[in-house]
This record gives C-alpha cells, sequence and structure tokens, in this order.
C-alpha cells in the first residue's frame, strides 16, 4: 500500500487530504507541527511527502532542505497558500518535485502524488533514452515525430504532439489542466478559461477519428486521463 | 505607539529654537568681545605707559646732567625754560630741607619714595583747578635734593576712554546686528520647519491631500528640494491609499452579489437536499470564481508594489506572443475567430516572462471575450526605440474614448451592472504589469475595434 506523509498543521486541511488520498487507497500518516513531520520523513517509508510551506516549529523549505541534506529523496509535494505566481515558482525551485497553492481540489493533490511518484520510480530502470512510446495501437516516434494509430498516419500540430507525448509519459494517470500548462506551455498561471480543454479536445478528434476505441478520456471535476477505460 | 503632538504644544518647539539659537550667538559675540576689548586695552595701556615712561626718563636725565656737571642753580634755569611753555610736565627740584628749588608742585607728593623708575600718581600742578593722573619718577641727587619729574597722563586717558567708548559702540552695535540677523534667520529656517511639520501633522491627522508650499520657481535651496521630494512621497502615498480603498470597496463590492448567490444555493440545499447535484457544482463555480478574484486582486497588488522585479530574465517577446497566439488559438478557432501572430522577428527583452505572459493571456481573454465580433484578432511583439511593444487588436465594438480610463481601473467594468464572469479585473493586471516593467498600457481606436498596446522600455541589465 503507498503510505504518504501530510505535514499539515491545519486540522480541516489535514483531515481534507487525509480523508480525499484515504479514498483513493492510500494509507495517511499525519503530522502536524515541523519538528515532528521532519523525524517521520526522516525515518523514511514514505513514497510521497505532502508537505505544508508554512508550519509551527520549522518551516516547509527547512525541512525539505533537512531532508534533501540527509540523502533522503522521497518526492515532495509543497502546500502553500502562498499561490501567487512568483511564489509558486521560486517553490518550485527550491527543491519540492510540485507545488500546489491552496486552495486545491483533492482531485489536484492526487494527480500530482501520482505523477511525482512515478517521476521517480522509472529512473531506476535503465538509462536508455526512450525514442518510442507504444500504447495501444498507438505508435509515437519521439524522433521523427511521426504519430501513427493502428498503421494510419496521425498529423499533429508542435504543440498537439508535445501534449501527446505527456499524456502518454503519464498514461493512466489523471492529470490536471494546470499540470499541462506547466508541462507543455511552460506556464505557471491559470488562463482561467477552457483554453486546455480545447486543445485536448482537438488531440482527442484527431487520435479517435475513424470510430477507434477513445484513448483520452476526460476525468469530471479533475482533468484528463489517457488510457483504457 | 508615538502619540502626534497636542496641538497647544507644537509651535513652542520652533520658537523655543529660535530663542536658543539666538541666545547662542549673543553670549558667543559677548564673550568674544570680552576677550577682545580685554586684550586691546591691554597693549594700548601697556604702550601709553612705555611711551610715558621714556619721556619722563629722559627729561630727568637731561635735568640731572646739568645739576651734576653745572650745580643746582643750573638745573633750575633749565627747569623753568622747560616751564615756561605750557605742557603736560609737573617738575618738583626741592633741597635738603624739602624747600622748593624750582618746579610747578608746591610739596613733595605724600608717599612717593625718593627714588622711583616710574609710578602712577594723582597730582595738582600750580596754575590747574584739578588734579590729573600723572606718570612719575623720581631721583636723589648730591647735598640731599631731590627731583620729581611727571608727565599727565589725561592726553593719553581721553583717548584710552575715547578708544574704549567706541569700541563699546561698535561692538554693541555688533551683537545687535548678530543678534538680529540670526534671530531673523533662525526664525525663517524655523518657520519653514514648522511649514514641512505642520503638513507632517496634517497628513497624520488623515488630511493626505496637504502638501509642502514650494516656491514655484523652486529647485532652490535645500528646504525647496525637502519639500518637493515630500510631495513626491506624499502624493505616491495618496495614490496608493486611494487604489487601496479602490480596491476594497470594489472587492467588498464585487464579492458582496456571488457571496450572496453563493449563500442563496447553500441554504437551498440545505432545505431541499441536492438530488441532481447542480447546486453543488454550481456552489464550486462561484467559489472558483471568488477564489480567482482575489488572486487576480492580489496579483496586482504584488505588481503595484513592485514584487517581481528581481525575476526578471533575458526573454524573447516575439516567441511570448506566439505561445499565447498557439495557446489561445483553438479556443479563438471554436469561436469563429482567426487568431494570429504577428512576431516573426525576435524581440529580445528583459522581463517577468510569467507576468507578460499573464497580462498578454488577459488581453487575448478579452479581445475574444468583447472583440470577437469582429472576426479577425492580431497579436503582435516588435522592437521599438524606446524598447519593446506588445499589441492585441480586435475589430469589434471598441471602447469609446470616454470609457477607457474607466475600463483601465481595477473592478473598471464597462457594464454598469456587473455579472458575475470576469470580475475586470483583466485589463487592470495587464496595466500593473506594465506599469512594474517601467511601462505602460494604453488603449486605442482600431477603427473598428480596440488596440492595446504594452509599451516595455529597454530594461537596465542587472
Amino acid at each position: 500500500m503507498t503510505r504518504i506523509l501530510c505535514v499539515e498543521d491545519d486540522p480541516t486541511t489535514a483531515d481534507y487530504i487525509a480523508k480525499g488520498l484515504g479514498e483513493a487507497g492510500f494509507a495517511v500518516d499525519i503530522a502536524s507541527d515541523g519538528r515532528d513531520g521532519l523525524a517521520r520523513a526522516s525515518d523514511g517509508g514514505y513514497d510521497a511527502i505532502v508537505l505544508d510551506r508554512m508550519l509551527p516549529g520549522m518551516d516547509g523549505l527547512s525541512i525539505l532542505s533537512a531532508l534533501r541534506a540527509d540523502g533522503i529523496t522521497t518526492p515532495v509535494i509543497m502546500l502553500s497558500a502562498l499561490a501567487s505566481l512568483d511564489e509558486r515558482v521560486k517553490g518550485l525551485h527550491s527543491g519540492s518535485d510540485d507545488y500546489l497553492g491552496k486552495p486545491f481540489a483533492v482531485a489536484e493533490l492526487l494527480a500530482r502524488i501520482e505523477a511525482v511518484r512515478r517521476r521517480t520510480a522509472p529512473a531506476a530502470q535503465g538509462d536508455v533514452p526512450v525514442t518510442r512510446l507504444l500504447y495501444e495501437d498507438l505508435d509515437v516516434d519521439l524522433l521523427t515525430r511521426r504519430v501513427t494509430r493502428a498503421g494510419r498516419r496521425i498529423d499533429l500540430q508542435p504543440r498537439e504532439f508535445r501534449l501527446l507525448e505527456f499524456l502518454l509519459s503519464h498514461r493512466d494517470q489523471v492529470v490536471t489542466r494546470t499540470m499541462l500548462l506547466e508541462d507543455v506551455w511552460d506556464y505557471h498561471f491559470d488562463p482561467g478559461t477552457n483554453v486546455i480543454d480545447v486543445h485536448v479536445s482537438r488531440l482527442r478528434k484527431k487520435l479517435d477519428e475513424g470510430g477507434a476505441k477513445p484513448l483520452l478520456h476526460t476525468v469530471r471535476g479533475a482533468g484528463y486521463r489517457l488510457g483504457k477505460d | 505607539m508615538p502619540t502626534p503632538p497636542a496641538r497647544g504644544h507644537r509651535p513652542r518647539w520652533p520658537r523655543s529654537t529660535t530663542a536658543r539659537i539666538t541666545l547662542l550667538v549673543f553670549v558667543a559675540m559677548v564673550g568674544t568681545s570680552a576677550i577682545i576689548l580685554g586684550f586691546i586695552a591691554r597693549v594700548t595701556q601697556g604702550q601709553l605707559d612705555a611711551d610715558a615712561r621714556t619721556l619722563i626718563t629722559a627729561e630727568r636725565e637731561a635735568i640731572v646732567a646739568t645739576f651734576n656737571r653745572n650745580g643746582p642753580a643750573a638745573a633750575r634755569d633749565v627747569i623753568i625754560a622747560e616751564l615756561l611753555i605750557p605742557g603736560p610736565l609737573a617738575v618738583r627740584l626741592e633741597d635738603a630741607g624739602h624747600h622748593g628749588v624750582a618746579g610747578n608742585l608746591t610739596a613733595w607728593p605724600a608717599g612717593l619714595p625718593r627714588q622711583t623708575e616710574f609710578q602712577r600718581i594723582g597730582l595738582l600742578r600750580n596754575g590747574h583747578d584739578a588734579a590729573e593722573p600723572f606718570a612719575v619718577t623720581s631721583f636723589t641727587l648730591a647735598n640731599g635734593y631731590r627731583l620729581l619729574v611727571g608727565r599727565s597722563l589725561a592726553e593719553e586717558e581721553r583717548l584710552t576712554a575715547t578708544l574704549t567708548t567706541s569700541l563699546f559702540a561698535a561692538v554693541g552695535l555688533a551683537l545687535l546686528l548678530a543678534t538680529g540677523i540670526s534671530f531673523l534667520v533662525t526664525s525663517a529656517i524655523a518657520r519653514r520647519i514648522e511649514n514641512i511639520a505642520n503638513v507632517a501633522v496634517a497628513v497624520s491627522a488623515g488630511d493626505l491631500a496637504r502638501r509642502v508650499e514650494v516656491q514655484a520657481n523652486g529647485a532652490g535651496d535645500a528646504f525647496d528640494r525637502l519639500g518637493t521630494a515630500l510631495n513626491a512621497m506624499l502624493a505616491r502615498i495618496e495614490t496608493l491609499v486611494d487604489e487601496l480603498r479602490s480596491v476594497t470597496d470594489g472587492l467588498a463590492h464585487d464579492l458582496r452579489s456571488p457571496l450572496t448567490r453563493l449563500k442563496a444555493r447553500i441554504d437551498r440545499v440545505q432545505r431541499d437536499g441536492d438530488s441532481s447535484g447542480t447546486d453543488i457544482a454550481a456552489i464550486g463555480t462561484e467559489a472558483d470564481a471568488l477564489l480567482a478574484m482575489l488572486e487576480n486582486s492580489l496579483e496586482i497588488s504584488r505588481a503595484e508594489a513592485g514584487i517581481g522585479r528581481d525575476r526578471f530574465v533575458a526573454m524573447d517577446l516575439a516567441a511570448l506572443a506566439r505561445d499565447m497566439v498557439d495557446m489561445y488559438e483553438p479556443l479563438a478557432d471554436d469561436n469563429g475567430v482567426r487568431l494570429t501572430a504577428i512576431a516573426a522577428d525576435a524581440v529580445p527583452i528583459t522581463a517577468h516572462r510569467e507576468l507578460l505572459g499573464r497580462a498578454l493571456s488577459n488581453l487575448i481573454d478579452n479581445a475574444l471575450r468583447y472583440g470577437a465580433a469582429g472576426g479577425v484578432i492580431e497579436v503582435a511583439a516588435e522592437a521599438t526605440t524606446a524598447g519593446a511593444r506588445l499589441t492585441v487588436a480586435d475589430h469589434g465594438p471598441g471602447i469609446a474614448p470616454a470609457d477607457r480610463d474607466g475600463a483601465l481601473r481595477r473592478f473598471g467594468r464597462l457594464d454598469a451592472a456587473r455579472s458575475a464572469r470576469g470580475a475586470g479585473l483583466g485589463l487592470a493586471l495587464a496595466a500593473a504589469i506594465a506599469r512594474l516593467h517601467g511601462g505602460a498600457l494604453t488603449l486605442h481606436a482600431n477603427q473598428p475595434g480596440l488596440r492595446v498596446t504594452i509599451d516595455l522600455p529597454q530594461q537596465d541589465q542587472g
């Protein structure tokens, strides 16, 4: 079972996280102050840590640097009420694996936990660079940028290609709109309207053209998932 | 917390400063004058005494020489000859029996030794009404004779007195002048300081519109510079406070209606339940809108406060324009709008990439929202002589010149009754981001439509 440590001093938020992650099948431990959090995180054994930035006793950034100094590489997602653009970018540069502004949806947190867990996992697999992504009847050549589905050639715009590449490398995971915006476009603000949705639905249309089985699914209230139903 | 000074107490400070400085100048002047006068008196007295001494010694030597050579009678003749012309001399030659042989004194002055080099003494000469001050020397001759030669100091003392009087008069006049000038200067300075202090007091009391009076032609003295600097600071503070007030008012106004709707929906769910889930979904949407509004508002305040200047990076404005067009193109296409980028050549600038991206995305979003009817929206990035320019131009209904200022204000929406969607922060945030970069956002007519430009100056590196 996946174990998550949640370091959060606000009991309501901590409950919200514990409940949401619990329903998704995670085992969640809660530490309510910085020192306790650091002690538990140092024992290891967690698959991911959700760390509030502002904590009594010891703040999130100090805990993070203490952990990394001890050689503990457990993925960390930083939570913060300091959600301005600058703070978000600063948080990411401080060594956390991801940064999420408060308030947030559990779906977003879940998606990001999945993403950081998988990002750190396959690094051990091997060091041969991936040049080709295969999924079901979809074949994506990263070098020639050629995409085929069941032998049918699909023409993609460069941005659509980046989008597909990201979704494929996160197959069977939920990816949220903000994750797409951050990774595919490299911007950290929320354009608000359904800008991203339109991109995804275009890609979906191209992928599923000709009555093929749908690959790209919309996850209500969260984002998208490329994979089986 | 320091309390502001009480009104009655305030004016005493500059006045007592005036008094203190004037007094200080006065005391310093008196002290200096006393030293100078004392010095002059000493030097003058010494010089006069030395002159008198030389004269009486010479006179005495002459008489003594005649006496020694030719006897008392010859000396008497010399003395009589000397005294024939009226002058400052006093002489008495007397024999051993103290009988006067020659001279213009009736008796040997009491207490004068038989032999002395120099002494000051009062003497009454024959034929004079009053005693005068004299410098006197006496000498004992052969056969018990003795000689007294004196020189009147009346003339010298008159001179000294005149000198002293005029010196005192001059010093007194100087004192008066110095005191007066120092009073005038100090009180002028104090008045100007008081003027500034009054403004500070008025501003702390809440009158933010008060300004220090500065002379019209005035890049003049230090006080004018202080006043100008203070006025600039006050103007900035007033702007910020006004802005804060308008944000608070706007936020309160704009938050009230969605919050009321939110509360109404929650009440309904409590009462009737929400089997279809539509109410809960609507509540979520309202909450998201509220959060977005809050975040935008905070982002504007941060930009206005200059936060983020440390994150400026070298970037290509044209690439940013292409990115944003690329991001919005499918959405525009769905709305039947052709969104094009005119940004082929690189436009290198130093700027906050995320914030500029956000500003541009707001402008494109606005153009899509209000200018979609025009069918074409152009986004351009170009280098200018002053720096760089971003342009978003639509062919929609545009904004009337009279309404343009209002459109740039926070919460300034063109439709008077604000709806929940889009709290009118987009343009205000873009304008704030332009100002953060030292640039400006301007609205122009596009005939037809609206053309929004963000002009960015060349940033100093480092």
